[in-house]
């Protein structure tokens, strides 16, 4: 069977490029141009997918977006992509597609004997039958989800580049079909910067198909022409295969364009989809109409087409679906699918539920002898895997009911109309609430809340006159708003059309025998939720259109109910006996068909582009020895520096023990530095930090602690006056950016009379601290401008020099309890120096150490790093720091250290401990108990926050917080381990290791 | 000590010498990166005359608007904020116009401060420049809105940058030290599907400046 | 995300702003004369304003400059923005 429900001439495909594709399997051939849809019916392929819930056979019903049956799985291993609407999938050559839902075939799905059982499923069934006993429904979901599932999630990294792009325009147009091609025109005609997104391949969307000739000629060719002169405009941007499928705030749209899908091959680095990022002026929203079916028995059948879809395959792909054909419609619109089918050689009847359709279109058909049968219904559908027969039911005079059977017909097709709803999906998006036009029956844009407008049939035009008019208007209108309006806009393509007969509202088509009882009528098909369904839930009590949706499903599936949703809400409200406009419509969400995960994530991944790895000058040195680094927020610092056969304890216990007895040289320049310049500088250091620092001399350093208003420890640092006004402020690696900014708010918020300015010199200085007892000796071979004697350079001061011939900062600071300095040179020339220091630092047997020897190094000392032992709870007085808290001043957060919760004498303390047995290392965060017991829970006392193996100590030390700490000194703790063996600790001070300080101050 | 102390900037380690397009491919993007600039920041008051003198005197060039660049003489003033300047210059006798400023500042409530390793420079230029960028930044960088003569601050994928316009198919952006070398990889990724070329740009001595 | 219109640049997009929460309130002159429950009221007590809120925004990654947001937390319409030390503009309705 090769294409045998072609039409030999005509449509949108190239005859001259067949692509061959599977399917399930199968090898078919389909033309360039083609969806996947188009040629499977070319190839006459009527089943093609398996229902969600019965897996009733199901076939293709509709031509886009909103097909809610023919869902495939596209490709196979890390490039597959699960659901995909067959509808909107280009064929290429190779293509492999498969039917979701149906297991071991599409044609013999062992899941159909839910169907025969199916009335045992009503609405809800899963809630009321799995939910008991509970403990049950973990075994009931697996089953259940296995049953269920829409295709398979590949289980391989995505090889594929997604892109991500930021764009801006005066004027965004989603769709474009007649009107928005219309708007696009004026708008850049008006001068306006114009985005065109189109979800579809080609641009024209119903003109693509369209009987009506423009301007004499095939709609086709104005569709050109009007390409044409939007290509021709540099300031129009043209997005076909291109999805507008987010709306959100402040005019920002999301559109995931499909790049290369639909070509076999792609040029490298081009990416598979790309997400752009839109902030729009004005938005005009020409995303047109969708056609609603009817419900009624056996609806679903495969055969069972929207009749646009039946007119869009024929003319469009050139695909004739049918050899017999009924058309089944409630308007005017189905007729000239009939007229399609006619000129394509098929014969077909119309049953129209109208009884006295008449006007211009009814008498076309006459003219053409198509049998029209007037206030007449069908009333079931006969074929399980492909339709042959429809029966017809005569309605009684009040259109409610089957007065009596009329016969049956037989066809393979049926085409069917309930009428139009435009798509208001992103209009709702937008905040705004769509309106209920009762006598177009349908819902209908409401009032804008952002800066758009709806035009054509997506505000309810459903002629191509009043849809070209609408378009113009808007597209003008837009770009004025958006402050272009300059040339006269082109003009309206002539055409000839002639108004419809009015349609006649169908939300539930009458049936022999009620809902429930003979055939499914379907209202949603992808989640298979019936009329009988929504019935039920309004007789169980369901009111509210966004309860009822969650407990039928109706509209829960990766359609959302573009085709079943309008119906649904029609049958709930006429349960309820409300108005449609009352019941309402549930929400309209984001995304509008479905994005891969892929656009989401972008380039953003991998270690190079998922978060910055910020670098310091001396990152190149680390690599090239060995270090082994750890992620300090973005930045990269060297954890420590293994040498051969050497784990973690050991290279740290050889670093400590080098830094203590000789030197070790840590690269610091991620400390966080600012500048603070200014005549009120020292006032706003007083007013930020908890100690006084006008009396601080020029060329001296002084420790600080910075809280927040709440009076809790937020960062800390030294900093130094290296001017009259002039103060060098550092900070934590983590806190820098904060600190920065926090420090800036207060001076433009609080205290815009001082007179200071701040500025980041983080990344100008490169730093390196090196610290122990010959370290006086190693820097005074390199600086020869500085003297480094104790009287002359004393600890904590600061002086300018020259380290090996680059002009420096020194600073006499130390945060091991050694000897140390810590030179600052520009970081342009920080591996210069670095490379001399080490160079001269060969006979001292320097060694570098990295972030967990100077932890160890500092936690022997007992100084805390704010962030791993404060938490955000912690107070100065919890640290023991009171000395550094100034009872003469106010400073931000001392207010708090006097409100009663901070004054209780049972806040946690900062302590030392020592395990009773000196090998053992507390885990840090372990939390810590007084009696070790069987009796749970076991009051806590508080937790270890710092935890190390000292080899300078031989035995392990650790700090942590306990409630009371510093009144229960050589009490005991204990600490449950995750292996379930307890560890004993006794109380201790903080610091464990020269608690004098002899040894920095010599 | 005699020998000259040797810079290297944020971008060391970067291979500046790759040549990614065979001469038959045209480069859609052609990346470099300028480290021969120093950069300093600067604070003051517009409205105070001895500040804008001083600057006028010493440099020659005028104090920008917020988010615009004047330039002459080797020096170019970009206004970041509205009391905040980038003065970025290349000129021979920058040493003395730091200390000419320094000297000239005092006498208000202004201030000078280094920045010449804090940050670099990365030329991104060609016909898909502005693409390139418009992968990262929020910004609107459509000529209409962003002529040259303007800059702006913003984000760049997830780095804080300075960007200059400088002409139609040319644009500066300043990035921090520490975040240059992922921008740079960043740049050379995004700029990939247009064809990328790397400009070994003669990297000249960064002086030491003062500390 | 929204778009915020900086006092100084002008409109730019949300990414380049970060959140100050709620504006207008001022540090107590001398927070040591403050009784617990005054000062807590300073410290923790906001408004969480349904509806048109006074707020603070900086253009951390523009000017970073600090200033202030009219804004309706329910539907995000921003109705004026002013600057540090200046009240909003009168509601136009």
């Amino acid at each position: 069977m090769t294409q045998s429900f072609r039409v030999p001439s005509g449509g949108r495909i190239d005859r001259s490029k067949p692509v061959g594709f599977d399917f399930n399997g199968q090898r078919y051939e389909g033309y360039c141009g083609d969806t996947l849809a188009s040629a499977l019916l070319a190839n006459g392929v009527r089943v093609v997918a398996r229902s969600y819930k019965y897996h009733r056979p199901r076939g293709v019903m509709a031509a886009g977006a909103e097909e809610p049956n023919a869902l495939v799985q596209v490709g196979s291993g890390a490039t597959t992509i699960p659901n995909l609407r067959a509808t909107q999938t280009e064929i290429v050559d190779g293509m492999q597609a498969v039917s979701m839902n149906c297991w071991p075939s599409v044609d013999n799905d062992i899941g159909t004997v839910t169907g025969a059982f199916a009335r045992m499923l009503p609405a809800g069934f899963y809630y009321k039958t799995f939910m008991w006993p509970p403990q049950m429904w973990m075994k009931y979901e697996h089953v259940i989800r296995k049953a269920a599932g829409f295709g398979t999630a590949p289980t391989v990294a995505d090889p594929d580049r997604y892109d991500k792009v930021n764009a801006h325009c005066d004027v965004l147009v989603v769709g474009a079909g007649p009107a928005g091609l219309a708007a696009a025109l004026s708008a850049a005609a008006s001068g306006a910067r114009v985005i065109v997104a189109d979800e579809q391949s080609e641009f024209g969307g119903s003109l693509l198909h369209s009987r009506t000739p423009l301007d004499d000629a095939p709609a086709t060719e104005w569709v050109e022409k009007a390409l044409r002169a939007l290509r021709d405009n540099a300031d129009v941007t043209l997005l076909p295969r291109s999805t507008v499928y987010g709306y959100f705030d402040h005019n920002f749209l999301t559109i995931a364009e499909r790049v290369t899908d639909h070509l076999a091959a792609a040029a490298p680095n081009i990416p598979r989809e790309r997400l752009w990022r839109v902030r729009a002026k004005r938005v005009v929203l020409a995303t047109g109409a969708i056609e609603r079916p009817l419900v009624f028995p056996n609806n679903d059948r495969p055969g069972v087409m929207l009749a646009s879809a039946v007119s869009v395959y024929i003319n469009r792909y050139a695909v004739t679906p049918a050899m017999r054909a009924v058309v089944f419609t409630n308007n005017d619109s189905a007729y000239s699918t009939a007229l399609d089918l006619a000129d394509a050689g098929v014969p077909v009847s119309v049953v129209d539920a109208r009884t006295n359709p008449g006007g211009h279109c009814f008498e076309a058909l006459q003219q053409r002898g198509i049998e029209v049968l007037p206030g007449c219904v069908v009333t079931n559908v006969r074929g399980t895997k492909r339709i042959s027969v429809v029966e017809i039911g005569r309605l009684n005079g009040a259109g409610d009911a089957i007065a009596a059977p009329s016969g049956s017909l037989g066809c393979d097709v049926l085409a069917m109309s309930g009428g139009w709803s435009p798509a208001v999906h992103l209009h709702a998006q937008s905040g705004a609430r769509p309106r209920f036009d009762a006598d177009a029956a349908c819902f209908v844009p409401g009032e804008s809340v952002q800066a758009e407008c709806s035009v054509g049939a997506a505000n309810g035009a459903m002629s191509l006159t009043e849809c070209f008019a609408q378009g113009f208007a808007g597209g003008v209108a837009a770009a004025k708003a958006a402050g272009r309006s300059s040339a006269v806009p082109p003009k309206l393509p002539k055409l000839d059309e002639s108004a419809e007969a009015a349609m006649q509202p169908l939300w539930l088509v009458p049936s022999l025998t009620p809902p429930g009882r003979g055939a499914k009528q379907f209202v949603d098909y992808q989640n298979d939720t019936t009329a009988a369904d929504i019935q039920l839930a309004a007789r169980e009590g369901y009111r509210s259109i966004e309860h009822v949706k969650r407990y039928t499903a109706l509209g829960f599936g990766t359609d959302q109910g573009k085709l079943g949703n309008i119906n649904g809400m029609a049958i709930l409200a006429a349960s309820l006996g409300n108005s449609i406009a009352a019941t309402g419509t549930t929400t309209f969400r984001p995304a509008y068909t479905p994005v891969t995960f892929g656009t989401i994530a972008g380039r953003d991944l991998g270690a190079e582009r998922f978060d910055p790895v910020r670098k310091t000058a001396l990152h190149g040195w680390h690599v090239e020895h060995g270090a082994e680094f750890e992620n300090v927020g973005q930045w990269k610092r060297p954890w420590y520096y293994p040498q051969s056969g050497e784990d973690i304890r050991a290279a740290v216990n050889r670093e400590c023990l080098a830094t203590r007895n000789s030197i070790g040289i840590l690269d610091a320049s991620t400390l966080g530095k600012i500048d603070v310049y200014g005549p009120d500088a020292a006032e706003f250091l007083n007013r930020i930090y908890t100690n006084a620092w006008s009396k601080l001399e020029v060329g001296r350093c002084r420790y600080g602690l910075m809280l927040g208003e709440d009076g809790m420890v937020m960062d800390d640092g030294v900093s130094a006056r290296i001017g009259e006004h002039h103060y060098y402020m550092t900070t934590t690696t983590g806190g820098a950016a904060h600190v920065m900014g926090w420090m800036e708010r207060w001076l433009q918020t609080e205290w815009p009379e001082l007179k200071v300015y701040l500025t980041s010199v983080t990344d100008q200085w490169a730093v390196m601290s090196i610290a122990g007892p010959k370290s006086r000796s190693l820097i005074s071979e390199l600086c020869d401008d500085i003297d480094f004697a104790s009287s002359a350079f004393p600890f904590m001061s600061f002086r300018r020099g020259t380290v090996a011939g680059v002009p420096a900062r020194v600073f006499r600071i130390s945060f091991s309890g050694e000897l140390a300095f810590e030179i600052n040179v520009p970081a342009n020339f920080g591996r210069y120096v670095w490379d001399k220091v080490m160079a001269a630092g060969q006979p001292y047997g320097i060694t570098p150490y990295g972030t967990e020897t100077m932890h160890v190094l500092r936690a022997e000392k007992g100084y805390v790093i704010v962030g791993q032992d404060t938490d955000g709870s912690v107070t100065p007085i919890d640290l023991g720091m009171d000395w550094i808290v100034s009872k003469n001043k106010d400073f931000i957060g001392k207010r708090s250290l006097s409100r009663s919760d901070c004054v209780r004498d049972n806040r946690k303390q900062l302590v030392g401990l020592l395990t009773d047995d000196p090998a053992e290392v507390l885990p840090e965060g372990a939390q810590l108990v007084n009696e070790p017991s069987d009796q749970y829970p076991v009051p806590m006392v508080g937790h270890v926050t710092s935890s190390y193996y000292s080899a300078c100590l031989g035995r392990s030390i650790a700090l942590a917080v306990v409630k009371g700490g510093r009144s229960r000194m050589q009490g005991k703790v204990y600490a449950a381990l995750l292996d379930g063996r307890t560890l004993s600790a006794t109380i201790a001070g903080p610091v464990f290791y020269d608690a004098e300080g002899a040894r920095q101050n010599v | 000590m005699s020998e000259m102390p040797q810079a290297q900037t944020p971008l060391v380690e970067i291979d500046m010498a790759r040549d990614r397009l065979t001469a038959a491919e045209q480069a859609g993007v052609v990346l470099a990166e300028r480290g021969d600039y120093r950069h300093h920041n600067l604070r003051g008051d517009a409205s105070d005359a001895i500040f804008s003198e001083a600057i006028k005197t010493v440099l020659g060039v005028d104090l920008p608007a917020l988010n615009r660049f004047t330039s002459g003489e080797g020096h170019t003033l970009l206004g970041l904020g509205p009391d905040e300047w980038l003065w970025m210059t290349s000129a021979e006798n920058a040493d003395a116009a730091v200390a000419a400023l320094d000297a000239a500042l005092v006498k208000t409530f202004a201030t000078l401060t280094d920045l010449s390793s804090a940050q670099t420079v990365i030329e991104v230029q060609g016909p898909h420049a502005g693409d390139v960028l418009g992968k990262g930044t929020p910004f609107d960088l459509h000529a209409r809105e962003f002529p040259p003569g303007t800059c702006t601050q913003s984000v760049l994928a997830k780095a804080a940058v300075v960007i200059q316009r400088i002409d139609a198919a040319a644009f500066h952006v300043i990035v921090r030290r520490s975040f240059a070398d992922y921008l740079w990889r960043w740049l050379e990724d995004a700029a990939s599907e247009y064809g990328c070329r790397i400009e070994a740009a003669e990297r000249r001595q960064n002086r030491a400046g003062t500390s | 995300m929204l778009l915020i219109e900086c006092p100084w640049c002008g409109p730019r997009d949300q990414t380049e702003f970060s959140y100050g929460g709620e504006a207008h309130i001022v540090r107590p002159v001398r927070p040591d004369t403050l009784s617990d429950a005054e000062w807590a009221d300073y410290l923790f007590m906001r408004t969480n304003t349904q509806g048109r809120f006074r707020e603070q925004w900086c253009h951390v990654h523009g000017c970073r400059r600090w200033f202030n947001v009219e804004r309706d937390t329910v539907s995000y319409r921003i109705d004026s923005v002013y600057k540090v030390g200046e009240m909003p503009p009168e509601p136009k309705e």
